[in-house]
């Protein structure tokens, strides 16, 4: 009877697998065949600014959406990595006492766990304050709180991974706490690295944080505090429309968000295996 | 701040500078984030002194133009889509988990974590374009087939549906690694008695990884209540309570989307939609710290 | 390798900084967003005004009630409101100036089940209101049909939509959300609601006359057909009720007042206070050169008198003699 029961979950377990693999087989599948085409047959789109009458079937790509995609999550991404070592460093028991790292930890939870949304609209409830206009610069606010507690995350885990032997024979030399750092450094570098790409992709990828604080302006971005787009808001914004050219390059957009996100993910892997191969062997 | 002369002081300067600097940082960012949610807090306020917050949270009709604010609508939504989403979430992925971390050969099971971990990156509109382009018709297809029901296929099982896709690469992997977190030993000394493998996971694995698959389903939970584009690209928009899963709804990070256009240029529809925004944040927050303090508590309780 | 990231940081924040200082908010850009109804006509305007005047124009969608947010919050300089000002609006300094005029009709899909009979018949306001309002379900009885699989699937507006509200109050006392709690489904945007119904035999909704018909041609636009209203209640659609062959007779017939009003309705362009003086000359050139443009692009040219009017309210920055 046990044997039953042990063939039967058995199919069951095999069964979600195919499922969870299929769906994302699905996903890239749909994509790439509704939108490589486009992309294939009329490469420049994703360069060419979109003409006067983009949104209405005229000519045109969405060179703008890329632009103003690298525009807001680069920036971001340098600014919430800053804040993410530094804030990472310091959760680490040589530099505070644990309650206040694990306050400060349950706190990053919490910026973890919020949905983008709520920071699109933390962000433009301070611009209608402040009676100022979207812009790069607000998106650029609202993805770095997004990134932070990603980027955090990972440096804070591989830095708590690194072996306690070597930080007490730094320390028992004399050395202050930076400089046992620098030496440790090649232990936050792989989490660095890793979280740095990743979160790049997620800030890439995010519509929700962005349509309310940067707008869904159809021109290319000539400053930080002009207005633009990304990307996904494109995607969003014309995945419905009318006209079939506008939505192939929602699709074709689709295509190529996907494939940048997934070259960061993939570039990040290989990164994490080849800088862990420069870690000191831990004796056992 | 005077630069000790010796070579030591200047170390132990440089040192609590680098200190300080951190906290500092670390502050600052806190600062941001509780004067966001003050001013949500604040800017709240209108709505809520204007009409009473059981008004807000029970009455059915939403039409700003006509000042009526009723969100029961979207929170309903909110939680049939969610609830539904979980409940095709859990089981498919629980039962990957099980297989990836006790069935399969580590390496191949590391390859195929890995593998369904992309499937977390991908973003949430491209989630969107692919079930408006294939699921939505399907699922009109479907439904008009096998159950004679007409829909437009823009409906909350549609949208639930989406969600469980987007939440599984998450439960999976916590999962994983719970169960890959439990001793060696548990698994032998069951299985030498003589149980077959999955007899060993449902007594004595779960019950040890426990606390970890039930935060993952937590935090699963807290990610699709939060989630907004693909939603609002599927759900139908229609605030109003659902007849059935097949029809138009609404959920609350969906409202935002949709409404946030025209609900910033009056202040009393500008409240409105803080008020929105202050309730999925304080809905979410609750559940991942719930989370997390499950599986505190259930592991000091079940300690092994 | 500390130092070397430090300092490609700090060449990071430099050239951010060196870059926020050109383009951005120089005082010759004109910002405009709002109603999607509009936003055809706009850019047919701001590419001749930007022929004669070296200003910049940026003009987004999102609907009326995107545009008026972002006037009322001094995000865009001018908004394309396509439905009456509220007085909330006004309240908090709205200051609103007609410029054309358009309509909003009904559509189907180009295979309904019951087209031929729409085309000959019309739909009166009655039968209109009592589809969209989901009293009338199948689309048999609205063609006097036996025909089975023909459950009438209603498409509204989930986003704030001047159309929607002006159809609303075409159907009789009702407002936007009284549509869209009775729709089947919601779209974002005149387009994706065409589209919908595009996608779908027994759809109805309603947009903005530029989206249904084709701008190349005149032509019914692909896949969807416009529903003739029944205007004296017949039950047939008479001559000079018929004018929905192509968008310049139906633009024609809004004209001289034979469509109704609502669901035809002013276009108007808002501002928060008078218009600052670059915006001013363009709103100036858009009521007299730029109204050349008007009937070629589908809409209707307000007449003389009006214009006038309107061009005295500009120059005095509010709506009073």
């Amino acid at each position: 009877m046990k044997y039953l029961e042990e063939k039967v979950m058995q199919f069951l377990m095999i069964g979600s697998t195919l499922v969870i693999v299929g769906s994302l087989f699905f996903i890239f599948i749909v994509t790439l065949y509704r939108g490589g085409g486009t992309i294939i047959r009329q490469p420049g789109i994703i360069l060419a600014a979109p003409g006067p009458r983009y949104l209405l079937g005229g000519g045109g790509g969405f060179g703008h959406a890329i632009l103003g995609s690298l525009a807001m999550a680069i920036p971001a991404t340098l600014l919430s990595s800053l804040l993410a070592i530094l804030i990472a460093v310091y959760l680490q028991p040589d530099y505070s006492p644990p309650r206040v790292s694990g306050m400060i930890r349950s706190f990053l939870d919490i910026l973890w766990g919020t949905p983008s949304i709520v920071y699109g609209i933390f962000v433009l409830t301070v611009l209608v304050f402040f009676h100022q206009r979207g812009s790069v610069m607000a998106g650029i606010i609202a993805l770095t709180f997004l990134e932070l507690p990603i980027i955090t995350r990972y440096i804070d885990e591989s830095l708590t991974a690194a072996p306690r032997d070597l930080k007490e024979i730094a320390y028992s030399m004399g050395l202050t706490r930076l400089e046992v750092f620098r030496i440790l450094l090649k232990y936050s570098a792989s989490g660095l690295v890793a979280g740095i790409l990743i979160g790049l992709g997620r800030a890439l990828g995010d519509a929700a944080s962005v349509i309310f604080t940067t707008g869904t302006a159809s021109t290319i971005p000539k400053g930080l505090f002009s207005s633009a787009t990304a990307l996904p808001v494109i995607i969003f914004q014309q995945a419905n429309s009318f006209y079939p050219s506008v939505r192939d390059h929602a699709y074709a957009a689709g295509v190529f968000l996907i494939t940048l996100i997934l070259a960061l993910n993939l570039f990040s892997r290989f990164l994490q295996q080849k800088i862990s191969r420069y870690r000191i062997q831990e004796s056992k | 701040m005077i630069i000790p002369p010796d070579r030591l002081g200047r170390r132990l300067a440089k040192d609590r500078l680098g200190v300080n600097i951190m906290a500092g940082a670390t502050l600052l960012v806190f600062l941001a984030f509780l004067s966001f949610v003050v001013l949500l807090i604040v800017k709240s306020r209108l709505i809520v002194f204007r009409y009473s917050l059981p008004e807000l949270l029970l009455s059915s009709r939403w039409d700003p133009v006509n000042h009526t604010f009723g969100f029961f609508p979207s929170i309903l939504g909110t939680f049939i889509v969610t609830l539904l989403s979980m409940a095709i979430a859990i089981p498919v992925s629980l039962l990957t988990a099980i297989y990836i971390s006790e069935y399969l050969p580590k390496r191949t099971g590391k390859y195929l974590s890995s593998f369904i971990d992309v499937l977390a990156g991908i973003p949430s509109v491209v989630f969107g374009l692919c079930m408006l382009l294939v699921f939505v018709p399907l699922v009109a297809e479907l439904a008009q087939r096998w159950f004679g029901i007409e829909t437009t296929g823009m409906c909350i099982l549609t949208a639930a549906i989406t969600l469980s896709i987007m939440v599984f690469p998450i439960i999976v992997s916590l999962a994983v690694e719970s169960l890959q977190a439990l001793p060696r030993e548990m698994r032998e000394t069951s299985l030498s008695l003589g149980s077959t493998r999955w007899q060993m996971v449902k007594k004595v694995l779960l019950k040890g990884a426990g606390p970890g698959i039930i935060s993952a389903i937590l935090l699963g939970f807290g990610r699709a209540l939060g989630e907004t584009m693909a939603v609002a690209m599927v759900i139908g928009s229609r605030n109003t309570l659902p007849d059935s899963l097949f029809s138009a709804g609404q959920t609350l990070p969906s409202l935002i989307v949709s409404s946030f256009g025209e609900m910033m240029s009056v202040p009393e529809d500008q409240s409105a939609l803080v008020f929105v925004a202050l309730v999925l944040f304080l809905l979410v927050t609750v559940t991942n710290v719930s989370a997390k303090t499950v599986n505190n508590r259930l592991r000091k309780k079940w300690r092994y | 390798m500390g130092k070397k990231l430090v300092f490609c940081m700090i060449v990071a924040v430099i050239v951010t900084l060196l870059w926020s200082n050109c383009g951005g908010g120089r005082s010759d850009t004109i910002r405009i967003s709002g109603a999607w109804a509009l936003y055809p006509m706009m850019q047919v305007w701001a590419d001749e005004y930007r022929r004669i005047k070296p200003v910049d124009i940026e003009v987004g969608g999102g609907g009326a009630g995107k545009g008026m947010s972002d006037v009322l919050n001094g995000q865009v300089d001018i908004a394309m409101c396509s439905r009456p000002i509220r007085e909330e609006e006004m309240k908090l300094g709205a200051f609103y100036l007609a410029v054309t005029k358009d309509a909003v009709i009904a559509l189907v899909n180009a295979e309904n089940p019951v087209l031929p009979q729409l085309m000959s018949r019309g739909l009166s306001r009655e039968t209109l209101k009592a589809v969209f309002m989901k009293k009338v379900l199948r689309w048999g009885e609205v063609g006097h049909r036996e025909l089975t699989g023909d459950s009438i699937v209603v498409y509204g507006r989930a986003d704030a939509s001047g159309a929607a509200q002006v159809w609303a109050r075409f159907l009789g006392d009702y407002s936007q959300s009284d549509i869209q709690d009775q729709a089947d489904a919601n779209f974002s945007g005149d387009q994706a609601l065409c589209n919908g119904i595009k996608n779908n035999r027994n759809a109805i909704g309603f947009c903005n006359i530029n989206y249904a018909y084709n701008i190349e041609d005149d032509g019914y636009a692909d896949g969807i057909r416009p529903v003739p209203v029944d205007l004296d209640e017949n039950g047939i659609l008479d001559p000079d009720e018929n004018f929905y062959a192509n968008r310049s007779l139906l633009v024609q017939n809004i004209t001289l007042g034979v469509y109704p009003s609502p669901p035809a309705r002013l276009e108007y362009l808002v501002s928060r206070g008078p218009f600052s003086p670059t915006a001013r000359e363009f709103v100036r050139w858009i009521l007299t050169d730029g109204q050349a443009f008007v009937s070629g692009n589908g809409y209707v040219n307000l007449p003389a008198v009006q214009l006038q009017q309107e061009i005295e309210y500009l120059q005095k920055g509010a709506r009073h003699r």
